[in-house]
């Protein structure tokens, strides 16, 4: 097992390699750059002459764009990544991994809840529907997920913006702490609670966007669970229908959605970009929206490497847990 | 003539009009039979009944199972009745597609709903307490308590039929504390055990412990015949309990059958489609086609006298060593079995049948009694008819000059793949 694990992330370094020599090439490609954005009002106004956006240029590295400057640049970025220094960031002024830290427990802590109400919600939803297959549940609970998932991010968080913050007053429209109130440092109650308040929109829009996949991938799991054969044999033997959907099925669908869910785990740290953007909320989708936009190099690639480790870690937390919940697969090297 | 194409092109194009009214209708009669099955609280008496002979353990009625599918009503199960008596092995064959299988379900109330529908008829069971009900009637939340205890059931497919991810013991134990909660889990354990070692398991401690996935076709199957057997039901439904399994374990398997069957005094109702097998082991036969018992009666008079061309079809179609002496072909019923949706109003077998007359393709025929309760649907056997000069179905002499001992050695075990023997060159 460690061994097979030791294996598995030797091989992710790897891959991790490649995606990062594919965004850096990407990245310098982008016809416009940190400079570009930051001089091109100086430049119009006439501040700064096209020299000067050279020179500037040269300090930040970014003048030479041919193919052998791309590669020294990037073996220059590499080598001090493996060290495990990812640079500064351009429009941060601070260490990447310093930027990183700092906004990424917001966001965490935003998807792991809206993770948690999802999986409470949606899987006994799914399975509600899965066992009265088309029945007026079935459809309702369909209907209505599949509506939630079919809307935009940005379409849905304004949606309840426009009802919930505008017309009702209930919450507030933006960011994470009220701007308006001085909040004694040591009251960390009223804090926590002001913060809390301002998170519930986020929360309510992150999780009706993924109700509906989950609710929809439970009840497929549980439909092809219960059609199988040794569902009819734990029916012959007397069970309790209760008995058989809760044990038997549910045992048996839990493997597709333990292995799923738990390889999301990971991804909880990337971010949801659009509804942090919307809500203006400080986590690390705002501000990785914000470097890329900026053509901020050393953040965007951070970003994105952190994002790929992300995903690889939950391809192997999701292939150990297959030998945790089903006794069928086992790992051999 | 017409007629006789009609039946054999059987499928048909539905417009998207007539689709939505058969959707429509099949969800009107579903919501009911649903609704009826779900009630709670239902009175006893109203699926109480009384046997016809005590002796039996359990009396199909004019059985009707009906599937209300997008093409129409397929009448899988259209009015079949026959008994099994106590302590007997009643075998029922036929073709695959004929409804054994749904039949056996029925009994069980094992049909998938809501598209499946017992829809007509009875099944009379006798519990050990000696109350007798009518399983098609009975609510769904009083079936619970015949399942496992009274009536079991070996499934065909030993490898999708165990969970795989429960183990061996645990489904074992499960099926027992249903009907034991006063016993003790060791106690529980060691039945179980106890339950491996009598299906013939040479390692029930470890097996008890080990994943369904850890053992071969055979075990599984005896692991299943433990679970069936486990609460000692006084009917056991094997449904081709052998058909995945190899030839030499299927031997086994069945001598395990004859020889736990006796041990708890139950009685077998054994679905197959191999010939073999119910010369071996049943006491009664009978013989489905199309929904339809097309003959029924006491082994030796099926075996030795058969009277529907079916059945006479059926024996033909069995490899006999004569076959390659005399460098036969091996005998086989052209067609297939009527698709169950639009079965003709006349008999079903008639446009495979070498011996159809004319009044065949007139109506469906009425069961003709012979001796000894022996039965076929066959108008060959009508007595207006018993006038005309027909051909009537002779066994080949091979098979009917052989005597009762000698007859079922020669039936071998398991299908032998005849065409591949005689001609080697023609299977690549």
């Amino acid at each position: 097992m460690v061994k097979y694990i030791l294996k598995r992330l030797g091989l992710a370094l790897i891959i991790l390699i490649g995606v990062s020599a594919l965004i850096y090439l990407l990245v310098m490609l982008m016809p416009t750059d940190y400079i570009d954005n930051q001089t091109a009002a100086a430049v119009q106004s006439g501040q700064m002459t096209y020299e000067d956006v050279q020179r500037l240029k040269e300090l930040y590295g970014l003048a030479d764009k041919s193919f052998t400057g791309i590669v020294k640049s990037y073996y220059s970025w590499l080598t001090s990544a493996i060290q495990g220094d990812l640079g500064f960031s351009f429009l941060y002024g601070r260490p990447v991994t310093q930027v990183i830290n700092d906004y990424v427990w917001i966001s965490f802590l935003i998807s792991l809840i809206a993770y948690v109400i999802e999986i409470i919600i949606a899987i006994p939803m799914g399975i509600k529907a899965a066992v009265n297959q088309y029945s007026g549940y079935d459809y309702t609970v369909s209907v209505f997920a599949m509506m939630a998932t079919a809307l935009p991010a940005f379409f849905l968080a304004a949606l309840l913006m426009n009802v919930f913050s505008i017309k009702l007053g209930w919450f507030p429209l933006q960011g994470l702490t009220t701007a308006t109130k001085i909040f004694d440092p040591n009251d960390w109650w009223g804090i926590f609670l002001d913060k809390a308040w301002h998170l519930v929109l986020p929360i309510v829009t992150l999780t009706l966007l993924n109700i509906g996949g989950l609710m929809r991938y439970t009840r497929t799991n549980m439909l092809e669970v219960m059609n199988s054969d040794y569902i009819r044999t734990a029916r012959a033997k007397g069970l309790s229908e209760k008995t058989v959907v809760n044990k038997h099925a549910f045992r048996n669908t839990l493997i597709p959605l333990v292995t799923t869910l738990s390889g999301m785990l990971p991804g909880l740290f990337s971010g949801a970009m659009i509804t942090e953007t919307v809500f203006s909320l400080p986590g690390i989708g705002y501000m990785a929206l914000r470097a890329t936009l900026q053509g901020d190099i050393p953040f965007v690639m951070g970003y994105n490497l952190f994002l790929s480790a992300l995903t690889i870690i939950g391809y192997i937390i999701s292939d150990i847990m297959y030998t945790v919940v089903d006794p069928r697969v086992q790992i051999s090297k | 003539m017409s007629n006789k194409e009609n039946n054999r092109d059987n499928t048909q194009y539905l417009t998207i009009k007539e689709e939505k009214a058969i959707a429509r209708e099949n969800k009107k009669i579903m919501t009911q039979f649903e609704r009826e099955k779900n009630r709670k609280n239902v009175d006893e008496s109203e699926y109480t009944t009384q046997m016809r002979n005590p002796s039996n353990v359990i009396e199909f009625d004019n059985l009707h199972t009906y599937f209300y599918t997008d093409v129409g009503v397929n009448k899988a199960v259209n009015g079949v009745s026959f008994v099994v008596p106590e302590g007997k092995i009643v075998g029922i064959v036929g073709e695959s597609g004929c409804g054994k299988s749904v039949t056996s379900l029925s009994a069980m109330q094992l049909v998938q709903g809501p598209v499946g529908q017992i829809v007509d008829g009875s099944i009379r069971y006798t519990t050990s307490e000696g109350k007798c009900y009518d399983i098609a009637k009975m609510p769904r939340d009083e079936m619970r308590r015949i399942r496992g205890k009274e009536i079991s059931m070996i499934f065909q497919e030993p490898m999708t039929s165990l969970n795989p991810v429960f183990k061996i013991g645990e489904q074992l134990d499960e099926a027992l504390e249903i009907y034991n909660e006063n016993l003790s889990a060791s106690e529980i354990k060691a039945r179980s055990i106890e339950m491996l070692e009598l299906v013939g398991i040479a390692d029930p401690e470890n097996i008890y412990s080990n994943y369904p996935h850890e053992l071969s076709g055979g075990m599984r199957q005896r692991v299943m015949i433990a679970m069936a057997l486990i609460c000692e039901p006084r009917l056991i439904i094997a449904d081709e309990p052998t058909t995945a399994l190899d030839v030499t374990i299927q031997a086994q398997i069945l001598d395990l059958l004859l020889e736990v069957k006796d041990s708890i005094k139950g009685s077998i109702m054994l679905i197959t489609h191999d010939l073999g097998v119910i010369a071996n082991m049943a006491d009664y036969v009978v013989v489905m086609y199309a929904g339809k018992i097309v003959e029924a009666g006491e082994i030796n008079d099926i075996f030795k006298n058969p009277k529907h061309p079916y059945t006479v079809g059926l024996m033909r179609s069995l490899p006999s060593l004569s076959n390659i002496e005399n460098q036969e072909k091996l005998f086989s019923i052209p067609g297939q079995v009527p698709n169950a949706v639009n079965l003709p109003d006349y008999c079903y077998f008639c446009n495979r049948c070498d011996y159809s007359f004319d009044a065949c393709y007139e109506s469906y025929p009425e069961d003709i009694l012979f001796e000894d309760g022996h039965r076929a649907a066959c108008f060959l056997y009508a007595d207006r008819f018993k006038d005309l000069d027909l051909n009537r179905p002779q066994l080949p002499k091979n098979i009917a000059s052989s005597s009762d001992d000698q007859f079922a050695r020669k039936i071998p075990q398991g299908r032998v793949d005849f065409e591949s023997i005689n001609n080697p060159k023609e299977k690549l």
